[in-house]
This record gives structure tokens, sequence and C-alpha cells, in this order.
């Protein structure tokens, strides 16, 4: 259970570093570069392509969870969103990112077998 | 008085063995305890009417009886009066210190082996066992080593198994995958012949089709239900007076009354159901409590079929694909794909998300026997006794690719049956008939191996199963197939 809690809260603290509402596709930059490091820890590589796969497999529904969040905590503009608190972003960040606990795991699951 | 035929004595001698399983559960396996016979006499009382008065408003002083009402039955009870080695009379003494309920199998076979308990023509299933009272003879052992027992026990349930033989039902109606079954009602109670089975196919040329018989299976009728256009549906469920499909693609739920099930009875009802996480498999124990679990995590409450749904659970916990529901009382679990479980145990007010059996997986399938005890279906067949947090893998005695199904009865909680799929694809249905912890086929004959596919089973009651699913995935054609003693 804790190990999966901190699983979690990685991508949610990575997307926190950057600018919230650009998250998703800020991480998707550091994407990028794949074979930059030699000894890449074997997380991060799981946790890379997990979040590509968020991000390109099926782009609407983690973005939307967001979008529906934010909504859900009185932010519904441009405007809302870029002077909004960032304590309340980081909270819809983190509720709407737990969700994908199931499919983190999952992409270690599968992972471990391609290797 | 006929001949005796020495023959027959020495081959067709029927044993009756008795064996105790300390806990109806798959982690305990079946101990024998007695080789020369069943339990004693059950008895079974009934409930008894009690008249019910009321002070007389016409004759001074006199009563008037207005009804009765049935008063519960007493416990059922059973005794036995058994010679046996003293070690098992150790194994009862400690049962009855304990006061835990157990289980006695007695299992009926010709010519059988007393240590084989898998094998037999018919058996005996006494759930929830308890000793009211043991008497042992003197402590003094004699050469046998053999103590006598004499012990009176109240029990839960108790039912006897037969073989059963699937037989293919509506052939001739079913063209395209049967995606569920639904039996009602769901114990062995009332008529066999009044016993109701509804199918749902998959779209065949314009529509789903219902097919469903009211008469044990005797006939058939097929209704393509047009209300559903060409959105594939995923499960049915038949509770109180109503039928109900449910499909993730039209994102709505479907139902009619039972009495009127033609094509122009059925109504579509898509409000409340949030887009993208369209309803897919129903757990219906009764009208005021019926749910759906979603697409994307979502599960749903409908209380009375016409009425909009509302969202217990809205993906907060997972964003995965639910697949199937089951609960028991207050305790609802649901799971889906990516190992995804998430069980409530306030009928769907609270959820919570325990690491499911096998990491990565798409469960199929889920039985809850209590708030403690859920079996599920994904690679292969898994049972927790403690709500998730440990996960025993069920050796089913054969390697199977996924479990598509997974049902127990519900009268006789001892005897399942599951759905596998080999990695062929083969489709097979075993059957339990000791809690879990031996599976076989041997009991459960007749079913068509050439199957490719299993999606859902329907059980009414310990000698009555209906299996659906596809016959190959190429033809697309379903079958439908009822299995009775």
């Amino acid at each position: 259970m804790t190990k999966r809690k901190t699983d979690i809260e990685q991508p949610a603290a990575a997307a926190q570093e950057t600018e919230p509402a650009e998250a998703p596709a800020a991480v998707v930059q550091d994407a990028k570069p794949v074979e930059a490091p030699v000894e890449q820890d074997v997380l991060q590589r799981i946790a890379r392509e997990w979040i590509s796969n968020l991000v390109e497999k099926t782009p609407t529904v983690a973005a939307d969870r967001i979008a529906a969040g934010l909504h859900a905590a009185g932010i519904h503009t441009q405007e809302d969103l870029a002077h909004a608190n960032v304590n309340l972003v980081r909270r819809v960040l983190v509720a709407a990112l737990q969700a994908d606990a199931h499919s983190l795991t999952g992409t270690a699951a599968r992972f471990r077998l391609e290797d | 008085m006929g001949t005796i035929n020495r023959e027959d004595i020495l081959t067709k001698r029927t044993h009756v063995y008795s064996f105790i399983q300390r806990k109806g559960s798959p982690r305990y396996s079946l101990e024998l305890f007695s080789l020369h016979g069943a339990m004693g006499g059950a008895e079974e009382p009934l409930g008894e009417p009690e008249p019910r008065y009321r002070k007389s408003v016409t004759r001074r002083g006199a009563w008037d009886r207005v009804g009765e009402i049935e008063s519960p039955p007493d416990a059922p009870t059973t005794s036995f009066t058994e010679l046996m080695p003293r070690a098992t009379a150790t194994l009862l003494e400690q049962l009855k210190k304990s006061g835990e309920p157990f289980a006695v199998h007695t299992v009926i076979h010709q010519n059988a082996d007393p240590q084989n308990y898998t094998r037999w023509e018919s058996k005996e299933v006494f759930d929830g066992v308890r000793l009211t009272s043991i008497t042992r003879n003197d402590a003094e052992g004699d050469e046998d080593d053999l103590v006598q027992i004499e012990a009176d026990a109240q029990f839960a349930a108790f039912d006897r198994v037969f073989p059963i033989t699937f037989g293919e039902k509506a052939g001739t109606d079913i063209t395209k995958e049967v995606v569920a079954v639904a039996v009602y009602p769901e114990d062995d109670r009332g008529d066999p012949s009044t016993k109701e089975i509804y199918a749902i196919t998959k779209v065949d040329t314009t529509a789903p089709k219902l097919v469903y018989s009211t008469n044990g299976g005797a006939t058939f009728t097929a209704e393509s239900l047009t209300v559903i256009g060409t959105d594939e549906p995923d499960d049915v469920a038949v509770v109180g007076d109503y039928v109900i499909v449910t499909s993730s693609a039209g994102e709505a739920y479907y139902f009619a009354r039972k009495d009127d099930l033609a094509n122009a009875g059925w109504t579509k009802v898509a409000g409340g159901i949030q887009a993208g996480s369209g309803p897919t498999a129903i757990y219906a124990p009764a009208v005021g409590s019926i749910y759906f679990t979603g697409l994307g995590g979502y599960v749903y409450k409908l209380t009375i079929p016409g009425r909009d749904v509302t969202a217990l659970e809205a993906g907060d916990l997972t964003a995965q694909n639910l697949a199937a529901i089951h609960g028991a009382g207050d305790t609802l679990v649901a799971v889906g794909a990516d190992n995804a479980v998430l069980v409530s145990s306030n009928a769907g007010r609270t959820w919570s998300s325990p690491t499911g059996p096998a990491a990565g997986v798409a469960l199929n399938a889920v039985h809850v026997w209590d708030k403690d005890t859920f079996w599920i279906g994904g690679d292969g067949l898994y049972f927790t006794g403690d709500r998730g947090a440990s996960w025993l893998a069920v050796n089913l005695g054969m390697t199977v690719a996924s479990v598509r199904a997974v049902r127990f009865a519900r009268d006789l909680k001892g005897v399942g049956y599951v759905g596998v799929v080999t990695a062929t694809p083969t489709a097979h249905v075993l059957r339990t008939t000791d809690y879990g912890a031996e599976w076989e086929t041997f009991s459960v004959g007749g079913f068509v191996t050439s199957n490719e596919g299993i999606n859902a089973l329907a059980v009414g009651g310990p000698n009555y199963v209906v299996a659906a699913g596809v016959v190959t995935a190429v033809g697309e054609d379903g079958y439908l197939a009822l299995a009775t003693a």
C-alpha cells in the first residue's frame, strides 16, 4: 500500500515543479531523449512510459479529469487558472492522477514482461 | 428377498464416506472422519404459523382471529454416532471447543477410495455445522484404538449435489456471441419448470437479441431489441418484475417489465450516466439496490428502473474500466482492468481500493460470499478471506489463460462454478462442491469444449447452471447451455 502511494505521487510531484496546467506536456518533453542516460533507473523508465501512454494513447482522459477537477475547485477560465492558488491546483492534480495508480502498477507489470 | 449376487457385492458396492472440512474455505481440505456411514438423520423444522388476534369490536370480551404470521423456524439439526480413530475424535473435540462452524461432506460412490473425495455419484453437503453436544465412550483405548463418539449438531444449510450435464439451448435463435445470462430465481426453491432464463447476444444484424425462457428452458423466445440499436450490450439482469440490460457503448441502461418483453416495452434511460463512462456489469439483489459498474472507474446506483442513476464512485479511486460487480449485504466489490479492485462495506457510500491479486492483469469476474471473503477471476482464480489484504491463487487443476466467470450457489455456498478459457482457446466449466478446495469437470458433463469462449455463468441452485459465450470468434456464433441433474 505504502509502495503504491509513493508511485502515485511521483508523477504528481514531477508535475508540480513545472507550470501546473502544462504538466502533462512538460513531462512528454522530458520523455523524448529516451536514450540519454545508460544506467537509467527502472522506475524512472516505467514512469516515463506510463506518463507517455497517459498522454499519447489516452489523450483526453487524464487531461479531462484535471480540467473537471479544476472546474470543481472553482477555476473556470484561463485567467482563473493562471492566477490560481498553487496549493489548490496541487490538490487537483493529486486527486486527478491518483486514479491512475492501477495503470502505473499495470505498466510496471507489463514492463517487466517486455524486458 | 432377491438373490445376492456375489459378483455384485464385490464390484458394485456403494460406499458412503463422510469428510470434515474445518472451515468452508479453499484453504482447508477434507479430512475423513467416517468410514461406515453418513451423518444421522437430518431434521429441518419449518416455521409454524402463529395466530394473531384483536379485540372483537362486535362481541364484547371476545377476540377475533385476524390472521397468522410465520414464526422463525428452529435451526435444522443432525446427529451421528461413529466409531472413529482417536485422532479424528480429537479433531471433533477441538471443533467442539472452538465452536466454529465447519462443513461436512458425505460422499456416495461405488467402490470408492476413502482417500478420494473428488469422485462421487452424489454427495451431501452440510454447511455451517456446529456441534451442540458430544458424548464419547470411556477413555480406555481398546485394541483398535477406536473411540465411539455420539454428537448432535446444528447446521445452516444442507443440499444434495449430483452430476449435471450440459445441453445446448435456443441454438437456432442464437447466431451471435452471447454476452450475458441471468437466471431467476437464483436458488432452487420452487418449481424448476418455471425457472426463468434471460440471455443477451451481441448485435445481430441491426440490434442485440434477448433470448429468454420462462419455463425452465423448455422453450425460448427471441426478441430483437431495436431500442438498443447497434450499441453492443454488456450485461443483463433480472430484478423484481424487471429485466435490465446495460450498454457501455450506448451509455445507457434499458429496462422492460417481465410481462412485456416485446421490443416496444423497452425503455432507454441515460440520465445520470457520465459521458465516456457507460455502464458495464450489473449487480441487482433487489429493486431499490441495483448497481452498475462503468468505464473509467465509475460505479452507479439505480433505485427503481426508469429513474436516473447516481454515481457512487466517479473514477476517483481508479480510472480503469470496471468489468464486474457483486456483493453480499452491504458489501460491494467491483473489479476491472489493470488489477483494479474497489470494495465498499456500506452499500457504496464509501469505497476503498485494496491491491488486487494479479499485477497488471484484467480482472473479469467477482463473487462475494460475505463481507470478508471474495472470489475474483483474472488470469486465474483468486480468493481472499480478509477483504483483499492477502490473496490465495486457487489451483483449478488445469492451466487456464483466463477465468471469465465465477458464481456460487446462493443457497449452498460451498457449491460453485467457474467459466475458464485456455490458451488454445477452449472454454470449460469447472465445478467445486467443497468451497473451492477442489475444482473438477467430471460432474459437469456435456459441455462442448470446441466452444472458444465463455462470457457468463448464471447459477440457479447447487445443481443448476447456465453458461453463455462464443462458439468461434471467427463466425461470431454464440451458445447458451443449461446443465441440470
